[in-house]
């Protein structure tokens, strides 16, 4: 099997490539594709048979996404009104820092990609809302965007077509919830970080209140090369039914934590064992998160589980991010469950009674039994406040996504806790 | 034959909306019943509408839903066999033709008990010392989920509260972070200086630092708080609990709006107003005017004695009637009133006869509320909800957020017409309040603010530049000639030729919205008594299309009931002061004459044989009458107020009445036999004295057949719960009294009577909003046809209505009217006068709170007219009047304001006409200076010891409650 790499063959952290020698290196050629031989159906038709999913989390299929943005008719007054696109590079996932490599190793791809994008949706603005803590992203694809102006491939006529682009970089204040498609847009609008309700969806009252689209930094990377090299070549890239590759990561105590760019498809045993090398000597794996911190845990039964969006469903989790996150033998699974809640609690909008109230009161719980004060009741309390604070009860998938690696600690780590309840301590205490 | 004799109907059809949508009724199954509810709406409102006891919080029948609480969530299942179903928001979820839906299922009904139960570990258990207690909808919400054991063992967090100005009280410990303070305070009234802070579960609703909260609608924050977060501070300084306080029906007497309002008394004393609501008028909110505006009635200057004449302590109408005989006069001229009741007013000019009658306003005043009167017998005048509907308003040269707030608030809530209609294009319902402001964004109905100095709804104005009020009178009469010319931008273009190219512009903008618009509603007022402008808009409606509306507000509660009883005999203020009065008896019911200078008040006195005083406070007036007799004020009095539309609205006492003090229509039957021809004797009971006037007075309107049917069966004003009626006069006497009587009103002082709720059908305001399980004034919605529509025993409406040609009598006057606008020049300035909803009448200054909130004595004017003030040097300036008197105003220059304008504010403008005595404006010294500075913070120290003295009096009382109030017949 070949192992390319389209994402990230390009990528140099040290100095990421400048216009000229990323030109060189076939950037900017699905630009010019695109916009010069390419009606704006087509880029969408392209995308939808390459079978392009969101790499944000949820995996939902890029192109039908945009075809959610309305087709007004030209006699519409909305016909002229414009459309957004925005990138999502707020990365703030826990466990999760793919798409960091991507903005600061080969910024001009991602630029390169949002042109495609707009194209195909019919935008003429486009927005990068990037996490607020990336210093030197920031500044490279500033310096990218720059170029991009310099060289006519953003600001009007695009590469001499009638195409017009113009593209901003936000750094966002820093707020998890900015991730949140609803609340980051709110955010660029300068409001409050709050999510708003579905439906509308901002495909048709998004920034500003017109049609826009939200794409994961590393869903648009895949762009140029689906435009260039065709759908075929894309879906042939994967070893499942999800077409392409995938930046899959891997963190905690493993022998070497990192990132690689994977064809769609590996096996969990691949990726931590060949890829991030095993467990650090002495430990076991106990327990992994498949994608991010807002995924259930899965356990070393699922060590042959293939990372693709159904497979890793029908295990029970989801596959998020891609970012796996270890859990090892000598690690406290309550206490990092509380870790993460933690994260949550802060890190909610305050906006609905379950996740605001809810995820705090989890913590108060959890504080309490890893510190050896809990009780039986706590557990049942926990399972009680999983269910309050899931899918459909809540104003958006913050809480739900706290609930995930809770709910899944309870089941596979129930001794665990047990445990904690019966000692009236952390049986891990010392392991450390 | 008055030809302005108001023809009266008491059809609801006049006030029904055009715009009344109908919508599509679908079949629902809830429970497993089938129920009709209109489709689209959301099922949260839909299902309240149908009397199911469903919880919420961050809804607002006014403000639409944006799904924060999850409180009402219910279940929807997949089919009829209601097996599988999954969790949904009731308020974010539109009524879908053959839904099946669970209130009762387990699973919503335990989610909805643990919402509660997450939002209470962080609310504190102070119920028993918070001010909400027994009508808050929190603890309404818990009782209705059955969440009543506590699981989590964490501490609360806690917040800090702030100072937000002597009217609300603020406890953020209470809040369980609905959203709905900063819904309405930010988004629903324009508020600038609140809003959510923070994130996670430390979101703190308030200003950005301690301060007064700005909005003139910051009370409501008390009702549309579901908990204790915001209370009434002068109520909670003289708290009681709902339950024991006594309420009755009342209509607002701090302008011609008409807001409905429900008035609470405990131990004799007015605790409190809330909103009472009405579909067509103030909906959900009325004004801080109308919520603390009747704290007068407690106040110090009340008179209740008689003085001038001796009678025995025990009031006896035969000893009066020999003391007052001393009295009698050849002639007696009665002046009526604008704020007195119609009944009192008609009582009065019956007294002492249509020649002898006396408006108690100016030849200018007069024609002024002519012109409102004019477009109120046209049924032109718009409701409230009218306005909230027009896509088009235009405010001619008044501030409205300042003179009649309430209708600056429907004004801004129709900006948003616009918005609304864009998200429906978009396929959002209206209710998606969050959803619809996103998708509008800056879009906004076309709101033309015509004016001389900025207000505080130009931030939803399309147009809010300052001009000279010449220039709003000359738009205003191009408007009237577009109106009437079917070829307007044309005519635009020769009406203004040679005017200033930029109010041309102006005027074919004005008109262009105008022709688009579906539903245009033209405003102006009386504060400054600019008749030829109220005689332009005048002008335009009778050749306006009919789809036009209008809204010519009058400056008092009453006007227009005042104006329908005035005929071509009734004389004016000029009037008066020319007729020998040598040989006559005056009597001033519930007039100060502000309207005079203390010159002509005293010239008054002076000429008058006798000068008698009805009234229920004390003024410049009463202190230079011979005799004065005590008036009850609204709130101990039953009577009707016709407002800016015409509407006559009973209001009724929330306390029986403490002898000597009556009502001023009581006093009018009382003099009959003395001053008048006697056709008042006998009629003691208000509703004898309606049948009479309805016969026998123009302008009376029959309110007979709307209170007669209801008489045997009378409403309580007391709720169930009222403790205490047997202790609370214990330490006076221990007999207990029998319940003061009411015979006049469909009210008892008691809790017996049906509770508004006697399944008779009547038509009766209700005196107090509780519903079993909603103890919150958020019960209205069990007695709404659907939540946020009509009452569902709506009172009748009487509407003043009838043709428009002018009078005769009208003709006359108005070419006498000596100045058609009611300013002066001085320095080259033209000077107005500067409204301010808390210092804008004679009852203002008798309220604490206003006194601390009213803006110092200043003078406002351009900043390019500075160099008229010693080169613009000087901060203060002093000004003075003809009577040789001078007071010192703060100079403030300032941006928007038309240049040539200056407004003055001076506490003196709401007892006498200010602005006609200004002769000069001087220099003044620093030390001068420094003395007004030093007077003004000693009477901010003078005012909170005012206040506190008159606290300590009212707990003083609450000791030796009048047996009266308590008990017939002592």
């Amino acid at each position: 099997m070949t192992t390319e790499t389209p994402l990230t063959k390009h990528i140099n952290l040290a100095q990421p490539l400048a216009m000229a020698d990323y030109v060189d290196v076939g950037g900017y050629q699905s630009v010019k594709k695109a916009v010069l031989q390419m009606s704006a159906s087509e880029v969408m038709a392209v995308v939808k048979d390459s079978g392009l999913k969101g790499r944000g989390g949820a995996g939902f299929p890029t192109a039908m996404k945009w075809s959610f943005v309305p087709d007004f008719e030209p006699q519409d007054p909305r016909y002229s009104e414009d459309k957004y696109l925005i990138c999502n590079a707020d990365e703030m996932e826990p466990g999760t820092f793919k798409d960091r490599w991507l903005l600061e190793g080969v910024p001009h791809q991602l630029i390169e990609s949002m042109i495609i994008a707009s194209y195909a949706i019919g935008a003429n603005k486009a927005f990068i809302f990037l996490r607020g803590e990336y210093h030197l992203a920031a500044r490279r694809l500033q310096t990218a965007i720059d170029e991009a102006y310099a060289h006519g491939y953003l600001g009007s006529n695009i590469q001499q077509s009638d195409y017009q682009l113009d593209l901003y970089l936000h750094t966002s204040a820093g707020r998890y919830i900015c991730g949140e498609e609803t609340a980051l847009i709110n955010a660029l609008e300068g409001q409050r970080a709050n999510p708003r309700a579905k439906p509308p969806f901002p495909q048709v009252s998004g920034l500003f209140g017109k049609p826009t689209i939200v794409n994961n930094v590393e869903t648009l990377s895949n762009l140029p090369h689906i435009i260039n090299q065709g759908p075929s070549w894309f879906k042939a890239l994967s070893n499942n039914q999800d077409a392409g590759t995938k930046i899959y990561g891997a963190s905690g105590r493993v022998q070497r934590p990192g990132l690689w760019e994977l064809p769609m498809g590996i096996t969990v045993r691949e990726l931590l064992f060949k890829h991030a090398g095993g467990m650090q000597p002495g430990l076991n794996l106990k327990g992994f998160l498949p994608g991010g911190a807002s995924t259930d845990f899965l356990t070393a039964d699922h060590l042959d589980l293939v990372m693709g969006y159904d497979e890793v469903s029908q295990a029970g989790s989801r596959l998020g991010t891609g970012g796996i996150i270890v859990l090892d033998d000598h690690n406290c699974p309550v206490g990092m469950v509380l870790n993460l809640l933690k994260f949550f609690a802060q890190e909610s909008c305050g906006f609905c009674t379950p996740c605001r109230d809810g995820t705090a009161w989890v913590v108060e719980t959890l504080t309490r039994i890893e510190q050896g004060q809990g009780t039986k009741q706590d557990l049942d309390s926990l399972h009680k406040l999983c269910d309050f604070m899931w899918l459909g009860k809540t104003h958006c998938a913050l809480a739900p996504g706290a609930v995930e690696p809770l709910q899944s600690a309870l089941k596979y780590f129930h001794d665990d806790f047990e445990q904690h309840i019966d000692k009236h301590c952390c049986p891990y205490h010392g392991h450390h | 034959m008055d030809k302005f004799q108001p023809n009266q109907s008491t059809t609801q059809s006049e006030i029904a909306k055009p715009m009344e949508v109908k919508t599509d009724l679908v079949t629902v199954h809830v429970d497993g019943k089938a129920v009709q509810l209109p489709k689209g709406e959301n099922l949260l409102a839909a299902i309240l509408s149908k009397k199911y006891n469903l919880p919420y919080f961050c809804w607002h029948p006014s403000m639409g839903s944006i799904g924060a609480c999850r409180q009402c969530a219910i279940t929807q299942f997949t089919d009829e066999t209601q097996q599988k179903g999954r969790t949904i928001m009731a308020c974010m979820t539109p009524v879908v033709d053959g839904m099946f839906l669970g209130l009762e299922h387990a699973p919503a009904a335990e989610f909805r008990e643990q919402v509660i139960a997450a939002m209470m570990t962080n609310h504190p258990h102070d119920c028993p010392v918070c001010g909400e207690g027994g009508a808050c909808h929190l603890q309404d919400m818990t009782v209705m989920t059955g969440h009543s054991h506590r699981q989590y063992q964490g501490l609360k967090r806690t917040f800090t509260n702030q100072y937000l100005g002597p009217l609300v009280n603020h406890e953020m410990n209470r809040c369980i972070t609905c959203y709905r303070c900063e819904r309405f305070y930010k988004d629903y009234a324009g508020g600038k200086d609140f809003s959510a802070c923070g994130s996670k579960n430390q979101v703190y609703f308030g200003r950005q630092q301690d301060g007064v909260l700005e909005s003139e609608f910051a009370g409501n924050l008390v009702e549309v708080c579901p908990t204790g977060v915001f209370t009434d501070k002068p109520f909670a300084a003289h708290y009681t609990r709902k339950w024991d306080l006594q309420s009755a029906p009342s209509i607002c007497h701090g302008c011609a709006v008409g807001c409905n309002i429900s008035v609470g008394e405990r131990y004799g004393s007015v605790r409190r107003v809330i909103n009472r609501y009405h579909n067509d008028i103030n909906g959900y909110f009325i004004c801080d005017k109308g919520r603390f505006g009747f704290a007068y009635v407690n106040g110090d200057d009340r008179i209740n004695k008689i003085s001038g004449i001796e009678l025995a302590t025990a009031f006896k109408p035969h000893e009066f009637s020999i003391a007052m005989a001393r009295h009698n006069a050849k002639t007696t001229v009665g002046i009526g009133s604008a704020r007195a009741s119609q009944e009192s007013n008609a009582a009065l000019k019956q007294l002492v006869g249509r020649e002898n009658f006396c408006s108690g306003l100016t030849e200018l005043q007069q024609e002024c509320l002519r012109s409102c009167q004019a477009l109120m017998l046209q049924n032109r005048q718009a409701s409230i909800s009218d306005i909230e509907q027009s896509d088009c308003i235009i405010v001619l040269d008044e501030d409205l957020t300042q003179t009649s707030a309430r209708i600056a608030l429907a004004v801004r809530q129709a900006t948003r017409n616009a918005a609304f209609d864009k998200a429906e294009q978009m396929g959002i319902p209206r209710w998606q309040d969050d959803a619809v402001r996103t998708a509008a964004q800056d879009l906004r109905s076309d709101l033309y603010l015509l004016q001389s100095k900025s207000c505080k709804l130009d931030d939803v104005a399309a147009f809010c530049e300052p001009m000279l009020p010449e220039q709003i009178l000359e738009l205003a009469r191009d408007i009237s000639d577009f109106a009437n010319n079917p070829h307007p931008l044309g005519l635009a273009q020769t009406r203004t030729e040679g005017s200033h190219s930029e109010s041309q512009t102006l005027l074919s903008r004005i008109v262009q919205s105008l022709q688009h618009a579906k539903r245009p509603v033209i405003i102006a007022g009386c504060s400054h008594w600019h008749l030829a402008l109220l005689q332009a808009v005048e002008k335009l409606a009778t050749h306006a299309p009919k789809n036009w509306q209008f809204a010519l507000l009058p400056d008092a509660v009453n006007a227009m009931g005042l104006v329908s009883l005035m005929d071509e005999h009734t004389l004016s203020l000029e009037q008066l002061q020319a007729k020998d009065l040598s040989s006559s008896a005056v009597i001033a019911m519930e007039n100060s004459l502000p309207a005079w200078s203390s010159e002509q008040r005293k010239q008054l006195a002076e000429q008058a044989e006798t000068l008698v005083v009805i009234d229920h406070s004390r003024h410049q007036l009463s202190e230079l009458a011979d005799i004065v007799l005590p008036a009850t004020a609204f709130t101990e009095s039953d009577g009707v107020a016709v407002n800016y539309q015409g509407l006559a609205q009973p209001f009724f006492a929330v306390k029986p009445q403490v002898k000597p003090m009556h009502s001023s229509w009581q006093w009018c039957q009382l003099l009959d036999d003395v001053f008048g021809q006697g056709t008042l004797i006998g009629l003691q009971k208000l509703s004898q004295l309606r049948s009479y006037l309805t016969d026998n007075v123009t302008g009376y309107p029959d309110m007979n057949a709307m209170f007669a049917q209801h008489l045997l069966f009378k409403s309580a004003r007391q709720p169930m719960r009222y403790s205490g009626r047997t202790a609370m006069i214990a330490n006076q006497t221990v007999h207990e009294p029998k319940n003061p009587v009411d015979s006049d009103s469909p009210y008892s002082f008691s809790m017996e009577g049906p509770g508004n709720d006697d399944g008779y059908g009547h038509a009766l305001p209700r005196s107090f909003s509780w519903a079993p399980g909603w103890n919150s004034n958020q019960s209205i919605s069990k007695y709404q046809v659907k939540v946020g529509g009509v009452m569902s025993n709506r009172a009748d409406m009487i509407r003043l209505v009838g043709q428009s040609e002018p009078s005769a009598s009208r003709a006359q006057t108005s070419s006498s009217a000596k100045r058609n606008h009611r300013s002066q020049r001085i320095l080259g300035l033209q000077l107005r006068q500067l409204e301010h909803l808390f210092a804008n009448d004679e009852f203002a200054g008798k309220i604490a709170e206003f006194n601390l909130m009213a803006p110092p004595p200043c003078l406002l004017i351009n900043t390019d007219d500075t160099g008229k003030f010693n080169q613009g040097t000087v901060s203060h300036v002093r000004v003075e009047l003809t009577d040789n008197s001078s007071f010192i105003v703060q100079l403030i220059p300032c941006a928007d304001i038309a240049k040539g304008v200056a407004y003055l504010h001076h506490p003196r403008a709401n007892t006498s006409p200010l602005l006609d005595l200004v002769v000069s404006i001087s220099t003044v010294s620093d030390a001068d200076i420094s003395a007004h500075q030093q007077q003004l913070s000693e009477n901010l120290e003078q005012i909170l010891q005012q206040k506190n003295r008159n606290l300590a009096r009212l707990q003083q009382t609450d000791q030796r409650i009048p047996i009266q109030i308590v008990g017939e017949g002592s």
